[in-house]
């Protein structure tokens, strides 16, 4: 009987199958490497005119991975868009650190990629220091996420081997047919009038990204894009509560979610990586918009808001007396009712912009500033905050200050009851759309 | 580890084939059979190894009981029937436990108002399949048609790891045989077998897993409780169909050509299913070898068609609900089993009124062309039910293709118009192309036990036949390349606006 290990032909055939697989996967990694679509190998900044790359915008967290691997940051700055947006390495309480800084906040973080791109960071250089903005949904029980675009391969820890993280993570996504379509992309692409919103230290510059011609915030104007965001954020705090007609499905049985696994859990172990590690740990409650407030309290979220920020100083209060002797980690809200987050929208159909907001989710790098000096304890002569911007959270303060968040809350109410009128109706419509027709709240929305 | 990763692909695989004729080019054709043993478990092992406990003991008391059970100088020993029913129960209790558990204390909750609640049970892969390799084997040992037992083959026989995770059902007299033999690799293995791999890879990577990303919206869309319009109910459902057919089909391929290359020839288990011109032939393409698992030991033993035609309609109907909820525990999956089992008295019916009708025993072109679109449009109805979350998902999406939502619901739009014509080009593939089998002239295993598997007879004309040549070996190493290159995904993230 005729044998393989005998049949050169069939050998040979085997060999060329391979050969040319190989050959074909080999030529696309180093077609990929070469044109580098999103930024792996040279910094976004330093390409140079001509080097567009339009694959890095969509690719936020890849491009991040490997930025941290060039710049080698001591400081790192963790965060949602929010952060993305606000807060600047070149803020003078970060430079005076003289430490490398880079912000590592991308949109849509859930603390669980926070967790992973800190031990990432430290990875690849210990770490002296991290700033960790948290947006007020953060800390909550349910389950934390990742992204779609959230490649664990990519992101090195203290158990995996750099060079086994090249293979997992540099050639995967070099021999990989999705890169091959994104060189096409930016070879065809070439746009060097198109302005760099990505800064050189990982911040979005918000003054260039929303003012670009083809932006939402220009096209419509401030005023508009704000309302717009609005309608989103309503979309997102109702998307859970959506009502279902439907029965229960007999496929499942409900499992009660895995508290390790929780948004919070992941928090305590952001504080407990960083105790271990020997790193400074800041931690701040983003300073969205009252409208933001609104929005969620009139989806019935003010209470979950709140029991989150009790938990947050129980985490911190627990790792204080796991740690007797070490200064305590800083828990600053920023989140709440203040003369910055109430700031007045500018008037219907015109183009003026607001001093401290892109739209209600996102602040300016004026507002970031001020929580970096509140943060670093820095004092500026030329930048003065507001004292009602920024309250400390303890376990002494807690209580106290919720109830004045309270009082506040009442107070902006009375303020602009229209605005507040409007922006619950927002969320009844999207609960109960028969209810209330959707031209009807946005005319209310607009009339303050 | 699936066969569409990385680790199988470059590395399981490759060492593998190494160490196997390694072994077997320096003589140690008996220890390679041990290697491929043990590799096969950590295979197994490498998705949890937690459940190498669970596959290794169920081995070890299945062979026991086949000792128990094998009858001696054409005797049954004392209590072999005993034996075969704790081992028949005890591993469909082993099954039942790990699948249907929540299932039913699920509907005990719902029917009783109670509030039971079990432990989280992961359901090991392949526990459906291997089961009814087992079961399928003590029913042979009991009945005689076991000639040789040895505890080695019969481990390789259960976890041979090509067939382990999706099949085909192997059945024992397909493979003992195939493992006892000694030496090389036969003649054209190799080449057949990386090929038909190839071909598996491509259909799984390529096809299945990019038509999914246009089934999944609608039918995400309905389990919210959305309504589907015309265009995105028609477009999910064939999406569906396409990418179920491609992936389990490939899925197969891959399975047939890593057995090949260690010499080892498995049950053909799809031939152009969606060619079939009625339900019954569908269930001799689809799936051939649970079909023909469901037929030997539950549809035969149960009867048959030998106890009258209401018996037998009885009897199909009995096998397919069984064979619906074997697919998973859910209700969709009772109630598919169900529909294909009416749709089988149907056609039985069907052809048992056709003599009174005075209509010919053959049938002409256009009638085999209208059987074709029928049964690939009940098909078609079948895989929305077992696809949807559950019946009210099912049906808001039966209700889209019936045109009762309107021609562009809100749910599920777009890309909807991609999705149909993406479905449509893999469709006209798919009735038009020649299969795995056709193309390579695969026929599995020779003496298998089930003579009526499908052959290569209808070989495509001479130039689209696949040959261990040069050019063949260019474009099935391209094929390759490409496969490779799509197993990772760079995924974008949009959001807001940004």
């Amino acid at each position: 009987m005729p044998r393989d290990d005998a049949n050169p032909g069939a050998l040979r055939y085997g060999r060329t199958v391979l050969a040319c697989g190989f050959a074909l996967v080999v030529g696309v990694a180093g077609f990929n490497a070469t044109v580098d679509p999103f930024c792996m190998y040279h910094d976004l900044a330093s390409v140079g005119a001509g080097a567009y790359k339009p694959a890095v915008y969509n690719r936020v967290r890849l491009y991040k991975a490997f930025q941290v691997r060039r710049l080698r940051p001591q400081i790192v700055i963790l965060g949602t868009s929010r952060v993305h947006v606000g807060l600047s390495c070149s803020q003078e309480a970060l430079v005076r650190l003289n430490e490398v800084c880079y912000n590592l906040a991308f949109d849509g973080a859930t603390t669980k990629e926070m967790y992973a791109y800190l031990r990432h960071a430290q990875s690849v250089r210990p770490l002296r220091h991290v700033v960790l903005g948290l947006d007020v949904y953060h800390a909550n029980s349910a389950p934390s996420f990742t992204r779609p675009d959230f490649d664990p391969l990519l992101l090195r820890d203290d158990h995996t081997p750099a060079w086994w993280r090249v293979i997992t993570g540099d050639l995967r996504v070099l021999a990989s047919l999705d890169t091959l379509r994104a060189s096409i992309e930016t070879l065809r692409s070439r746009h060097p009038s198109d302005p760099v919103w990505f800064a050189p230290d990982g911040q979005r510059l918000g003054e260039v990204f929303f003012h670009r011609p083809e932006d939402d915030f220009m096209r419509r104007g401030p005023r508009a894009y704000f309302e717009e965001v609005d309608r989103l954020e309503v979309g997102y705090q109702t998307a859970d509560a959506a009502p279902s007609a439907r029965k229960a499905n007999l496929k499942t049985v409900p499992s009660a979610p895995d508290p390790n696994e929780s948004s919070l859990a992941y928090v305590r172990r952001i504080v407990e990586f960083c105790r271990r590690e020997g790193i400074d740990l800041r931690i701040f409650i983003t300073p969205s918009h009252a409208h933001q407030l609104e929005i969620a309290a009139a989806a019935g979220a003010w209470p979950a808001i709140e029991n989150g920020k009790r938990a947050l100083v129980r985490l911190l209060a627990e790792d204080s007396a796991r740690h007797p002797g070490q200064p305590s980690i800083t828990l600053i809200d920023f989140s709440g009712y203040s003369s910055l987050t109430t700031e007045a929208l500018p008037p219907r159909g015109s183009r003026q912009e607001m001093k401290y907001y892109w739209d209600s989710s996102h602040f300016k790098e004026n507002i970031g500033n001020l929580v970096l000096d509140r943060l670093f304890a820095a004092t500026l002569a030329s930048r003065r905050i507001p004292s009602d911007f920024g309250v400390s959270l303890t376990p002494d303060t807690i209580e106290p200050y919720l109830a004045a968040q309270r009082v506040a809350q009442a107070a902006y109410r009375e303020r602009f009851p229209t605005t507040v009128a409007a922006l619950r109706s927002l969320v009844m419509a999207k609960r109960h759309p028969a209810a209330a027709p959707e031209a009807v709240v946005s005319a209310g929305l607009q009339t303050r | 580890m699936l066969f569409n990763s990385y680790t199988f692909i470059l590395a399981f695989l490759p060492l593998s084939l190494l160490i196997y004729h390694g072994l077997r080019r320096s003589g140690f054709s008996h220890v390679s059979i041990f290697a491929l043993t043990v590799l096969s478990l950590a295979f197994y092992g490498w998705w949890n190894p937690i459940y190498l406990l669970l596959i290794v003991p169920l081995i070890l008391a299945n062979f026991c009981l086949a000792h128990l059970i094998v009858p001696r100088q054409g005797r049954s020993p004392r209590g072999a029937r005993a034996w075969l029913i704790l081992g028949v129960t005890g591993n469909l209790a082993v099954l039942g436990w790990f699948k249907y558990a929540n299932f039913f204390v699920d509907n005990a909750n719902a029917l009783l108002g109670s509030e039971l609640h079990l432990a989280k049970i992961v359901l090991p892969l392949g526990i459906s399949f291997f089961t009814f390799q087992k079961i399928a084997f003590l029913v042979d040992a009991y009945r005689g048609k076991i000639d040789r037992l040895g505890l080695l083959d019969f481990s390789l026989f259960v976890s041979f790891f090509p067939q382990l995770i999706a099949g085909p059902i192997v059945h024992h007299s397909e493979v003992l045989p195939q493992f006892r033999r000694r030496g090389a690799l036969p003649s054209g293995y190799l080449a057949m077998g990386l090929t038909i791999l190839v071909i598996g890879l491509c259909k799984k990577v390529l096809v299945a897993d990019t038509l999914a990303l246009y089934a999944a919206p609608t039918f995400d869309a309905a389990a919210a409780g959305a309504t589907p319009g015309f265009v995105a109910a028609w477009s999910g459902a064939l999406a569906y169909t396409v990418q179920l057919y491609f992936d389990f089909s490939g899925y197969s391929d891959m399975a047939i050509g890593a057995a090949l290359l260690f010499g080892i020839k498995l049950p053909v288990n799809f031939a152009s299913p969606y060619k079939a011109t009625s339900i019954i032939d569908f269930w001799r393409r689809w799936h051939i070898t649970l079909s023909r698992f469901l037929r030997d030991y539950l549809y035969v033993p149960l009867g048959g068609n030998r106890l009258g035609r209401l018996r037998r309609y009885a009897n199909l109907l009995l096998t397919m609900l069984l064979g619906g909820i074997w697919h998973g525990a859910g209700w969709t999956f009772v109630i598919w089993g169900a529909l294909h089992g009416f749709y089988l008295v149907l056609n039985h019916g069907w052809r048992a009124l056709r003599p009174r009708l005075a209509l010919p025993a053959t049938t002409g072109s256009f009638e085999r062309r209208l059987g074709q679109a029928l049964t690939f449009l009940a098909v078609t109805a079948g895989w929305v039910i077992f696809r949807a979350a559950d019946m009210e998902a099912a049906r808001a999406i039966l209700e889209g293709m019936l045109g009762l939502n309107g021609a562009t619901g809100p749910a599920g739009a777009a890309g909807a118009r991609t999705g149909l014509l993406l479905a449509g080009a893999m469709l006209l593939v798919a009735w038009l192309a020649p299969n795995t089998q056709e193309l390579t002239g695969y026929v599995g295993p020779s003496g298998s036990y089930d003579a009526k598997q499908p052959a290569a007879a209808a070989r495509p004309e001479r130039e689209m036949r696949w040959r261990p040549e040069p050019r063949w070996a260019a474009a099935i190493g391209a094929a390759l390349g490409i496969a490779i290159l799509s197993l990772s995904r760079v995924s974008e993230f949009l959001y807001f606006q940004f």
